[in-house]
């Protein structure tokens, strides 16, 4: 082979060698590609799985906790999963035992009776029609919402269908109890109606009668009624304040000190007409272990025991007996426990009202109010300020065998030089002859200024009206060593009360830094009360107005004066 | 009005006979006032010199890259040269070719100076951009952003140098017989010159369940994804595990919503992410914006051949077509595994005996999202398929 041959064959194998060269570096190319490839498509399945499993425990966390009674029926009728509630619901301790187990047969073993009759048809019903089935049913005095829904896939294709149960039961019982409630605030209020209604048309037709009758003696006996059907109002609004009080947790204890007997003995004072009415006895027994003087809220107390007392009055019969008993339960730390019963010989209560009792807005019966009258009211009062006072109450009766309405309290032993005394020492005055002093009222409604000027009239004070806070500071400020005393209404025009104290305490004058100022207002809350003080002013007197309160608050000031 | 012709030959080895098949080709071809070639061959073609010989030969300017398989009227292969010849009275062709450019550097200053004496050359401002950048660290919106800055509202198409490697380590740029691993070669067109572009892309229907927002980015540096590092989230997901680049994370596709910026269109822009570095950020090819939301996707090679043959058919029906550039993102091909022609061949099957026609595959791809009443929104992509026709 010359040298032309051998380079022309030299050049040949260095190009089969390229060739060879760029196959094998396409082929390696190509595994590489291959390499790639595969390690991307691991990846996504590493992510898919790894989402897969995550959805799942998502899933199976959602079934256990889910309270509702869920699980799947595939298309040949066979269960497919469930929640644990449907687990327990069908009766078997794991989820997973159902798996598999054809449903017909399991509404057999599990529901032989007519839920599981409906329960199958519903299912079968959807698997056939795609149509959802909705109905109720009542299983182990448990009541479900049901439905049963077709699923399907992202084709369309049918996959079976969801099974939801939905305890209703909570539900309907709170419905039944809001409009049993419902039904009771109706009957309140058409019994309140019926409480405020009666006396105003006792107060408006005695009005009438006395206005156009001549005879004194007749003319009497109606403002004596109209005293009297006052009264009744008046209760029945407190009742019903009261009760809103309670019902936004507002009503609050006041603490004081009082004597327990003198506070009996008011209460049946108060009582006494009725028993009088009825020609009923009453026999009292107090514990004498009793301290004589204690700190609590003797008002509310009273009002507990007037209350009880009342009832006690109106469902006893004529002739009948009624013993009011305190005793000393115990005495630890200054603290005693006092039990206070009330008992009568009465119409008494069944078992199945002396449920009821306590409640708002019920009496033992509805047609009671009608018969015995009362807002239904006070012993639902009565209970709340008793468990106030850390105590409790409750009823012991028969029908027709009479009732004893029995509490305990908590009080406080009182100090013997207690504040009461001073007050009983005040209280103990009774030559009111104010003549000679004067007292500014600030009152724009003109029958309110009338009624103070009429209560005041004997005791010769003098006393100087402003119909707004304006004219109420003008008229001190004018003359500020004239007035002894102001009583300030709240709600005035173009000035309010308040305003007007705080203005007339914030003169520069020496007088109007201490003069008595007391509000007089309809608003009682102690929040009103405490407004009143943070305004300046040293005391307050309710309205309606109580005669003995307003002479005693003008006792106290022109005494201090 | 734009006349063209396509050249290609297979031989890589003997610059005579290569030289000689493309002048048979260009023979009875006329070549009007302005003219000027777009090449792209393998790297089989530079290293034995034929590049250079044909750049010789040819009497225009020519300038483009490296890429791998191509196509063009009858025949799609692997190792080709092909050229697109462009030729009119009334367009303007201008070449350059810019100073090399450090990875990583600012795109626009070491490419202003090359733009503009390029630019003064042509009788208007341009109309038309045909770009060809090397395959650096940057960003490829680095490039747009240039050219964006020195002649705003101009249509930007072109693809990134790529090799027939997995590593991409030859990638080439080509000028006139030149060619370079960092300069930046471009085509300004002026004239008479309307062109119209299509793109397919990852199928949003392909999405899956990992979606989430870029809570922190430097331009293609994705720092945090939904407030974790990036490397994290990708381990949380299940891939990538220990923070490092298992490798078929570029071969994730991300369907990317811009939703911050100024010129948001509504269409997502394909990304991919390349590496993790140092830190576990994730290093991609083009812009992930602060704010942007995502979808990985996992298509697969009938959905990227089923996005191909929409972009075909729908160039199909365009009318008045005098030239087609075609450029695939070389990831697509890569998923076609053991039919790495597969798109090659049914760009061939559906475009011979129509207008000239060249497909190649890119590194990256610049196409505007949309072109309308004169106004541009530009755009670089990942795992798509642009198309340029005039």
């Amino acid at each position: 082979m010359d040298n032309d041959e051998l380079l022309s064959r030299l050049k040949e194998y260095e190009t089969e060698i390229r060739n060879l060269k760029r196959q094998l570096h396409t082929k390696e190319r190509l595994m590489e590609t291959f390499r790639l490839n595969m390690a991307t498509q691991e990846n996504f399945y590493a992510a898919m799985m790894k989402d897969k499993f995550q959805r799942d425990s998502y899933i199976l966390q959602l079934l256990n906790n889910s309270p509702d009674i869920i699980f799947l029926i595939d298309n040949s009728q066979k269960y497919l999963l469930g929640t644990q509630s449907a687990a327990d619901f069908i009766g078997v301790s794991e989820a997973a035992a159902l798996t598999g187990r054809d449903f017909t047969v399991m509404t057999e073993r599990y529901f032989p009776n007519e839920f599981g009759r409906i329960l199958l048809s519903a299912v079968q019903s959807t698997l056939e029609t795609g149509a959802t089935q909705f109905f109720n049913a009542t299983l182990k005095e448990r009541t479900y919402d049901a439905r049963v829904v077709l699923l399907i896939d992202e084709h369309g294709k049918r996959m079976g269908v969801l099974v939801l149960f939905h305890d209703a039961t909570e539900l309907m019982n709170a419905k039944s109890e809001a409009e049993r409630a419902s039904h009771a605030k109706s009957e309140f209020l058409s019994n309140m109606s019926h409480e405020i209604r009666t006396p105003m048309n006792a107060i408006i037709g005695m009005t009438a009668i006395a206005k156009a009758s001549d005879d004194h003696e007749r003319r009497d006996y109606c403002l004596q009624k109209i005293e009297e059907a006052s009264t009744h109002l008046l209760g029945v609004i407190n009742d019903i304040l009261d009760m809103s009080k309670i019902e936004a947790n507002k009503l609050e204890l006041s603490f004081s000190d009082f004597i327990f007997e003198k506070m009996i003995e008011k209460v049946v004072d108060v009582i006494n007409f009725k028993l009088t009415k009825k020609d009923q006895n009453l026999t009292l027994s107090i514990d004498k272990r009793i301290p004589g003087k204690l700190v609590g809220d003797a008002q509310r107390l009273s009002q507990v025991i007037t209350n009880l007392l009342a009832n006690a009055t109106n469902f006893t019969p004529e002739n009948g007996d009624i013993r009011l008993d305190a005793r000393l339960l115990s005495e630890e730390n200054g603290v005693c426990v006092l039990q206070i019963a009330v008992t009568d010989t009465g119409i008494g209560i069944s078992k199945e009202n002396q449920k009821r009792l306590f409640q708002s807005f019920q009496q033992a019966e509805s047609s009671t109010s009608r018969k015995f009258g009362g807002t239904g009211l006070g012993l639902a009062i009565s209970k709340r300020i008793i468990e106030m006072m850390n105590g409790k109450i409750w009823v012991e009766s028969e029908l027709g065998q009479g009732s004893a309405f029995i509490f305990n309290v908590q009080v406080e032993r009182g100090a013997e030089n207690s504040s009461e005394e001073s007050e009983q020492k005040i209280d103990g005055k009774t030559d009111d002859n104010f003549a000679g002093r004067h007292v500014l009222l600030a009152e724009d409604v003109d029958i309110n200024c009338e009624i103070v000027l009429a209560i005041l009239e004997p005791t010769e004070l003098e006393i100087d009206c402003a119909t707004n806070g304006v004219e109420a500071l003008e008229m001190f400020q004018k003359s500020p060593e004239r007035y002894e005393l102001i009583f300030m209404d709240i709600q005035m025009p173009i000035m309010d009360g308040f305003e007007a104290t705080r203005r007339i305490r914030a003169l520069d004058i020496p007088r109007a830094k201490n003069i008595p100022i007391i509000a007089m207002t309809a608003n009682v809350f102690r929040e009103d009360i405490e407004q009143c003080m943070e305004a300046g002013m040293n005391g307050h007197v309710g309205k309606p107005l109580d005669v003995e309160e307003l002479l005693m608050s003008v006792r106290k000031y022109l005494a201090l004066a | 009005m734009i006349s063209s012709i396509t050249l290609f030959t297979y031989e890589f080895d003997n610059q005579d006979i290569a030289v000689n098949e493309l002048n048979e080709q260009l023979h009875g071809f006329e070549l009007l006032a302005h003219t000027v070639g777009i090449l792209m061959c393998d790297t089989e073609f530079i290293d034995s010199g034929v590049y250079k010989a044909v750049c010789a030969a040819l009497p225009f300017d020519v300038v483009g890259t490296t890429t791998m398989t191509q196509a063009v009227d009858g025949e799609a292969g692997v190792l080709m040269l092909t050229v697109m010849v462009l030729t009119a009275d009334d367009v303007f062709f201008e070449v350059g070719y810019t100073e090399p450019i450090p990875s990583n550097s600012n795109i626009a200053e070491h490419s202003k100076a090359g733009y503009e004496s390029v630019a003064a050359r042509l009788p208007s401002g341009p109309k038309l951009i045909f770009v060809f950048p090397p395959l650096l660290e940057n960003a490829g919106d680095e490039y747009i952003l240039a050219f964006e800055s020195f002649c705003p509202n101009v249509p930007i198409f072109g693809t990134l140098a790529i090799d027939d490697s997995i590593t991409f380590e030859h990638c080439h740029t080509f000028h006139n017989g030149e060619m370079s691993q960092d300069r930046l070669a471009f085509i300004l067109v002026s004239g008479n010159v309307s062109p119209r572009f299509l793109m397919g892309t990852i199928a949003d229907e392909n999405k899956l369940p990992y979606s989430g927002e870029i809570t922190k980015s430097k331009g293609h540096i994705v720092q945090e994804i939904n407030n974790a590092l990036t490397s994290k989230y990708f381990e949380s997901i299940g891939f990538a595990k220990n923070g490092k680049l298992d490798d078929g994370l570029q071969f994730v596709p991300f369907l990317l919503d811009f939703k911050k910026r100024a010129d948001h269109d509504d269409i997502p822009v394909v990304r991919a992410m390349v590496y993790f570095d140092e830190n576990g950020y994730g290093v991609g090819r083009g812009y992930m914006d602060e704010g942007s939301v995502f979808f990985l996707t996992n298509p697969s090679a009938d959905e990227i051949f089923k996005s191909s043959l929409g972009l075909i058919d729908r160039l199909r029906e365009l009318p008045d077509k005098q030239a087609i550039i075609i450029f695939s993102c070389v990831v697509r091909r890569m998923t076609f595994g053991t039919q790495p022609l597969r798109e090659a061949e049914m760009i061939t099957e559906k475009l011979s005996g129509g207008p000239p026609f060249m497909f190649a595959y890119a590194g990256g791809e610049f196409c505007p999202t949309s072109y309308t009443d004169g106004k541009v929104t530009n755009r670089f992509h990942n795992y798509s398929i642009i198309a340029c026709v005039l």
